[in-house]
């Protein structure tokens, strides 16, 4: 454990040695919007009911832009709330990255401080409401859930990488229905704050936007009871500014790519899917969905297909090839990529950065090009469809997911070059 | 605080890949030729990519290297070759930041002679403490109890030590000095060296000859108790400090003799299985899987937390310690034909050359390695398929330098190729250049690949390394076929041990639904019935299936179109009048379905329930039926049936199709055969267990328990899972979990049931031990009283299979080693000799050489005979089983019957003679031309007086009605000679009917076998026919030595030998013509065995001297 590296700062009255919800922030370098998101989870946690003791925490392990001094500033208004790191790393264990460390301070804390509920939240999650506190908490405190993840609004066409890779994935893969897995956000019970810790579970490498496939895939491939609730909109500081998709879907998928190969044993007998508890009502986006460019996303497919053959061909077979080759001919994406195509596409990238065919990060983003002939197509059609008929075609492709797996786990186990 | 090891679970040996490496061999980072722990760092990535999960370093401590490092002379260092302290903590920290564990050797029976607690004791004063860290003695004489294991080098276990004047004693090399346990000072410094270990890190410890640690005068000093004590202290103090840890025991003994080792959980965790490693070698030679199921049959249960090793080679030789010399000398022909490879008691050779390189014979074993129930161990190398070198001395030839590319000195080191500390491999097949890591990684359909992904399948069911076993017994022993079960998984795996394509029928009734998936590519397969599972396997074929529950059926509730639809709801709706005629048409068809129903060819002209038994508590009825043929004669059936509700109905019908009887209008559920249902099952043994009646409306059923029923079932008041056996054909049988098995008599006669009788006087009045247990019986008495047995309940024989099928297979390896073998003179003298004096000389060594495991099984069943006939012959006061005399009146009813039989068979044969196959009319014909010969031979009956003893026999005796049960015989089916009338079955015969039926059945072995192998290979025809005549020859001759020394003195068996040779010609005719009876009318292609027989029998008669 690395209590003893943990440096606390004191505040004037006795600390509390319990509190039946802990809600951490990993704050490390957000100085623009730590204040707000803690601000609101306090008011949140104030607005959640009298019955409740709670501790509000920041965990940050080493800020250089001034985070640490706005969380100092905020607890001259509040004296409970309580500031982790930095720590000191153990002579010769892994290094682990700042998201992690400071996800770990704060279930250290949770389970320190005997908490029935640990809430994380995201430093950068500038839409944040109060009552989001409540919503994630409620049901690990009142209805036994162990893990409690957001469904975030959107516009329809809004989180292509989710709806066309990482909800199909993860839900043929798994075997639940969780429809943003990877929301940056998310409740725990004690029990499932208690295995994370005790199976080490963040001692194993995770890249930093893994944190939270990391505690998904934990919480059900060790069976424990997880659910989903509606939330408004999330809206990012920073988003879209510095990273460009292809690093966003490496970044995505490298993490999910890096569960699938540590819990391979678990998802490789999961048949079907199961659909997961909602709380909430949906909540409606309101405004204009920004504007898509179906034509330029296909036209990035078309050129992919002529400038990466080679590195497509070390990951996919003939005839994927193929039928991608065909498909690059027409100028539009009228024909669009088969579902069941785009799903072989996906496992074969998946068994490529398990074999590690090449660099992964260009493997991954050897992806970008036929992602966005996926969304070009998906696009094409249903942009003009009612969200609800687009959410149906997301299940729909969901399903052929899970009609596809057995191409995924007969090529998993057995990775022969030698193949159709 | 117990300081923890790397794994986060204390079973975490359960789930490991072991494999085994010399540091030296591996990779070698500085260049001086010797591999060494920098070396090892560099190639963890392999070695996890690979996916072994825990690496077993051979000794690394300083030595002076006269045993491969066995020699230790500083038990807390690492030998300066391999690098320092530091380098073994930087390798130990790169395994586990890989999640990898790691095990070393505590070498804790001897040290070497360079050890300095050695150079000590041999300078101090006897009796000090210095001295008595080792066993001395004055005279070499002591402990004389004990085996000396390196044969090839060593005289004694004492050596002479001319500095401290006294011999010292040494189980392995006399510069290994065995430590004294006696001493507790020797326990406390191999204590110290454990947690000196243990506190870098290590996970695991293997513990070197662990049986050898204390002596005992008079012992043969291995396991003895004080010896366990020592590991038992040694496993509390690592207990007591020290979490997630390991201790594997290296113990070459039998499994039972190994099982101590565990203690109760606290010996060790792991222990070498070492008596399975010969015989997976030796069941791939002999392409038969019984040396598997052998070994594994003696292989006792372990603690919850213990785990047996498993390894196809090591870097000692292929021991051969534990195999019957029989087996050793076996395996020395068939794995070592160069005298070079063999090394002490064993053959000091690699897996592939073992393996004449053969791909598919690699794959083979190793599929068996990973999915037998134990951890995996695998040595260095065999991953690519790594050779030998046998021209190196003692076992240097398994331990050459990695192979990992083509480079110089294989890029094992960048030495010069003279300082390696072996060399590499040079020879054209197993040589660096032609195989090694660098190019099988760029290949993927290499071996190295292909171990890889099984390694990585293997991983992910954890069955593998923690669910239980069950072997299943296919006829074709070629194929071995098992379960590995847990409660979460459940996984079949078929091997084939033939270099042949085989099919293979499993039976797989309790999985019935359940579909299998093929788990390497992850292929859906056909959904198991309840009929036999059929598979096909290529040459050397394995398959592993994952088995599936069945996908939740999508259907309506409604019936299917075509599917008989049943309007009445109840039983008394369906037999009132206006429904009953559609009932009993019903009836009718679903007659015609079904297996048991032997009278398929025939026409049913109508079908009546003559009575019946409503249970609407149960909603099933039972049903006795009249079926009348359109020749008139009417035949009894019984029929259990059971009413399924609709929300089972639709599993039921996809499980059990034949079984459906038909759906019940508007929704009630559908009428099935009650045997397939699991709750009628149990109700049904439990009316036997409580001996429950059950009213019929014109009769009674009851349950009658055997005097055993309790002990069958065991104390645990368990509920024994029903399955159905696919086997049966006649009758149905329910299987009770592995306990009990009940026979569904489907067409019962009046009268006592000879088989059941029988069983249940040899059982509960004889207690006879080679049958299957009498459980008990369900007995039905009409309202005239008249009794039917309805079912059988016997206890359930895990067994190797029944006797033909074994005798074909051996006759099989038989004829194979002999087809280029031209019967010597003296063998073709042997092979014409009659029966009875043969069994009465010693056997020929000749005879014995190549039959001799077969004789002796053969004599075993002579003996189990002769015993049963003697429990039969015993007084009873059941009339049916009272002797009565057998005097010379007898003898002339016999001379009758069997003359009448002969003449009628010869009269049919003649009258078909026209219609006969072309090949057969010959035999034919020379067999008619002998009818005066034939008719006469019975006469020598009439001519001989007698008094002997008349007694209830099996009536039906050949090599298919017994089973091989761990080589014994259990005896069965004794329903007597289906084409004879029920009271001539139950009539008292003279058991030499039974001697004859089985020495007929050897001769028919033989020549099916026989007339099987000419079907490929014609061209042996005159070569093997000597060596047939030999086998059935020597088998009956082997039979009835033993059958006549059992039963020497019994009333039943004439003392003279050639009474006795005139009762057996006789019996012998009469049953060779009741076989040429039944194969003329079901299996005429096979009339020619019987017709030879017939004649052989009139030419040599078994008494004739």
């Amino acid at each position: 454990m690395h209590d003893s590296n943990q440096r606390i700062a004191t505040a004037a009255p006795a600390p509390p040695t319990t509190a039946e919800i802990v809600v951490g922030v990993p704050s490390c370098n957000h100085a623009g919007t730590v204040a707000l998101v803690l601000r609101t989870a306090q008011t949140g946690l104030g607005e959640f009911g009298s019955g409740q003791s709670s501790l509000l925490v920041s965990a940050d392990t080493q800020s250089s832009d001034g985070t640490r001094e706005q969380v100092r500033g905020l607890r001259a208004e509040n004296p409970l709330l309580r500031e982790l790191g930095p720590t000191e790393r153990a002579a010769g264990a892994a290094s682990p990255g700042v998201e992690v460390r400071e996800l770990r301070m704060i279930l250290e804390q949770a389970l320190q401080m005997r908490a029935r509920a640990c809430l994380v939240l995201d430093a950068s999650l500038t839409s944040m409401a109060p009552d989001w506190v409540a919503q994630l908490v409620r049901p690990v405190l009142d209805e036994q859930f162990d893990m409690v993840v957001p469904c975030f609004a959107r516009h329809k066409l809004d989180g292509g990488i989710s709806n066309g890779i990482v909800y199909p994935l993860t839900r043929a893969l798994y075997g639940k229905r969780v429809r943003q897995a990877l929301g940056g956000v998310f409740a725990l019970s004690s029990r499932l704050v208690e295995r994370f810790l005790a199976r080490r579970v963040w001692d194993i490498e995770v890249s930093a936007l893994g944190t939270d496939a990391r505690a998904m895939t934990e919480a059900i491939c060790g069976e424990y009871a997880v659910c989903q609730v509606f939330l408004g909109p999330a809206e990012h500081a920073g988003s879209g500014s510095s990273l460009d998709l292809s690093s966003i879907l490496a970044g995505v998928m490298g993490s999910v790519f890096d569960e699938m190969n540590r819990n391979v044993a678990f998802w490789q007998k999961v048949r079907g899917s199961q659909p997961v508890r909602w709380f909430g009502t949906p909540v409606e986006m309101g405004g204009n969905p920004p504007p898509v460019d179906a034509h330029k996303m296909w036209e990035s497919f078309r050129l992919g297909c002529r400038t990466l053959q080679d590195v497509w061909a070390a990951v996919l077979p003939p005839a994927t090839l193929l039928a991608l080759k065909y498909l690059a001919r027409d100028d539009a994406a009228g024909a669009g990529l088969a579902d069941d195509l785009w799903a072989r596409i996906v496992y074969d990238f998946a068994l490529g950065y398990r074999l590690a065919v090449m660099n992964r990060g260009h493997l991954l983003r050897a992806l970008t090009p036929l992602y966005l002939g996926w969304l070009a197509s998906f696009v094409h059609e249903v942009g003009a469809a009612p969200a609800q008929d687009v959410e149906r075609r997301v299940q729909q492709l969901s399903m052929v997911y899970e009609a596809q797996k057995p191409y995924l786990i007969s090529r998993w186990r057995w990775p022969d070059r030698f193949n159709p | 605080m117990k300081r923890s090891g790397s794994a986060n679970d204390p079973l975490w040996y359960k789930d490991a890949i072991i494999y085994e490496l010399p540091v030296k061999a591996f990779f070698d980072s500085n260049q001086d030729g010797i591999g060494d722990f920098g070396g090892l760092v560099q190639k963890l990535d392999y070695l996890q990519d690979l996916g072994v999960t825990c690496l077993w370093l051979l000794p690394f401590f300083p030595s002076p290297l006269r045993d491969d490092g066995y020699d230790i002379s500083d038990y807390c260092n690492v030998h300066p070759a391999y690098g320092t302290l530091d380098d073994f903590r930087a390798f130990l920290d790169a395994a586990h930041g890989r999640d990898m564990q790691v095990m070393i050797e505590l070498v804790v029976n001897h040290t070497s002679d360079q050890h300095p607690w050695f150079q000590a004791a041999r300078q101090a004063e006897p009796g000090s403490p210095e001295r008595n860290r080792y066993v001395w003695s004055d005279d070499d004489h002591k402990l004389g109890g004990a085996r000396i294991i390196f044969t090839d080098t060593e005289k004694s276990n004492w050596t002479w030590d001319p500095v401290a004047k006294a011999y010292f004693w040494h189980r392995f090399f006399s510069h290994q000095p065995d430590l004294n346990f006696d001493n507790p000072d020797v326990l406390r410094e191999v204590l110290d060296a454990m947690r000196f270990w243990l506190d870098q890190g290590v996970d695991g410890l293997r513990l070197d000859a662990i049986p050898y640690l204390v002596e005992r005068e008079g012992t043969n000093c291995e396991n003895l108790p004080e010896t366990h004590a020592i590991i038992r202290q040694i496993r509390a103090a690592l207990d007591e400090s020290y979490a997630n840890r390991m201790i594997l025991a290296e113990a070459n003994q039998l499994p039972v003799d190994v099982r101590p080792y565990f203690g109760e959980g606290d010996e060790s965790h792991m222990a070498f299985h070492f008596p399975l490693m010969p015989r997976l070698f030796m069941a791939l030679r002999l392409e038969d899987r019984q040396p598997i199921l052998d070994i594994m049959a003696d292989t006792p249960e372990i603690p919850a937390s213990c785990q047996w090793g498993l390894f196809l080679r090591n870097h000692d030789e292929l021991t051969l310690e534990m195999v019957s010399d029989r087996e050793r000398d076996y395996m020395y022909l068939a794995y070592s034909a160069d005298p070079r490879m063999r090394v002490n008691v064993g053959i000091r050779r690699r897996l592939a050359p073992l393996l004449d390189n053969n791909r598919r014979r690699i794959e083979l074993l190793k599929s068996i390695l990973l999915s037998f129930p134990g951890t995996p161990i695998l040595y260095y190398g065999d991953e690519i398929g790594m050779g030998d070198n046998i021209y190196l001395g003692d076992r240097n030839g398994v331990r050459t330098p990695m192979q990992w590319s083509g480079d110089r000195n294989a890029g094992f080191s960048r030495a010069l190729p003279a300082r390696l500390y072996s060399p590499v491999l040079l020879d054209p097949v197993y040589g660096y250049q032609s195989v090694n890591v660098e190019a099988q990684l760029s290949d993927s359909s290499s071996l190295l690949h292909w171990t890889r992904n099984m390694i990585g399948l293997r991983k992910l069911f954890k069955v593998f390394g923690r669910g239980r076993i069950e072997f299943l017994r296919p006829s074709n022993r070629k194929i071995l076929a098992y379960l590995r079960l847990s409660d979460k998984e459940q996984i079949l795996c078929v091997a084939n041990l033939s270099r042949f394509a085989q099919p293979v029928e499993l039976d797989l009734a309790r999985f019935e639904g359940v579909v299998p998936v093929e788990m390497l590519g992850y292929v859906e397969f056909p959904p198991i019935r309840s009929e036999p599972y059929r598979l096909t396997l290529g040459p050397y074929g394995y398959l592993w299936f994952e088995l599936h529950a069945p996908a939740a059926p999508l259907r309506d509730l409604d019936g299917e179109p075509g599917e008989p639809v049943l309007a009445a709801g109840s039983l008394r709706e369906a037999l009132a009048v206006p429904a009953r005629a559609a009932f009993e048409r019903l009836l009718s068809t679903f007659l015609m379905r079904q297996r048991w129903f032997g009278r398929k060819s025939r026409v049913i002209d109508s079908v009546s329930v003559s009575d019946f038994a409503d249970l609407p508590d149960l909603a099933a009825a039972l049903l006795l039926l009249d079926v009348r043929y359109t020749e008139g004669d009417l035949e009894s059936y019984f029929v259990p049936l059971v009413r399924v509700p609709t929300d089972r109905m639709l599993g039921m019908r996809d499980k059990h199709r034949d079984a459906l009887l038909a759906t019940c209008q508007g929704g009630q559920g559908a009428w099935f055969d009650a045997a397939v249902d699991d709750g009628f099952c149990q109700w049904l043994l439990g009316v036997i267990e409580r001996g429950d009646k059950v009213r019929f409306a014109r009769g009674t059923l009851a349950g009658v328990p055997g005097r055993l029923a309790q002990t069958l079932r065991g104390d645990s008041g368990e509920v024994l899972p029903a399955s159905r056996s696919s086997a049966e054909q006649s009758n149905t049988s329910i299987c009770y979990g592995e306990k009990l098995i009940l026979k569904l008599f489907r067409r019962p006669s009046p009268g006592p049931n000879p088989d059941c009788e029988m069983v249940h006087h040899l059982s509960d009045e004889c207690s006879f031990p080679h049958i299957p247990r009498f459980g008990g019986a369900l007995e039905f008495v009409d309202r005239d009283g008249a009794r039917f047995t309805l079912g059988m309940l016997q206890e359930l024989v895990a067994n190797q299979g029944d006797g033909w099928t074994w005798s074909l297979e051996e006759l099989r390896l038989y004829y194979e080693a002999h087809a280029v073998e031209p019967a010597s003179p003296a063998i073709i003298e042997a092979s014409r000799r009659p029966i009875l004096p043969l069994s009465e000389e010693p056997l020929p060594e000749v005879v014995t050489a190549s039959m001799g495991l077969y004789l002796e099984a053969v004599a075993t069943l002579g003996r189990r005979t002769a015993e049963m006939h003697l429990a039969l012959a015993a007084q009873s006061e059941n009339p049916a089983f009272s002797p009565q005399p057998f005097d010379k009146s007898d003898l002339s009813l016999l001379a009758h019957q069997f003359r009448e039989r002969a003449g009628d068979a010869l009269d049919e044969l003649k009258s078909r003679l026209a219609a006969l196959p072309d090949d057969l009319v010959e035999l034919v014909g020379m067999l008619l031309a002998r009818r005066r010969q034939v008719l006469d031979s019975f006469r020598r009956l009439e001519e001989t007086d007698v008094a002997l003893q008349k007694i209830r026999i099996h009536g039906d005796f050949h090599l298919g009605q017994v089973l091989r049960v761990r080589g014994d015989f259990v005896l069965l089916d004794f329903e007597g000679e289906p084409a004879r009338a029920p009271e001539e079955r139950r009539a008292l015969q003279s058991p030499l009917k039974d001697v004859a039926g089985m020495l007929r059945s050897f001769s028919y072995s033989a020549s099916a076998a026989l007339a099987s192998y000419l079907a490929r290979r014609p061209q042996d025809a005159d070569t093997l026919e000597p060596w047939a005549r030999l086998w059935s020859k020597f088998a009956s001759a082997a039979f009835l030595a033993s059958y006549r020394a059992v039963a020497a003195s019994a009333a039943f068996l004439p003392a003279d030998s050639n009474t006795l040779a005139r009762l057996l010609d006789a019996f012998l005719v009469d049953k060779a013509f009741y076989e040429l009876d039944y194969e003329l009318n079901h299996r005429p292609t096979w009339a020619r065995i019987p017709l030879l027989g017939l004649l052989a029998l009139v030419r040599e008669p078994v008494g004739e001297r």
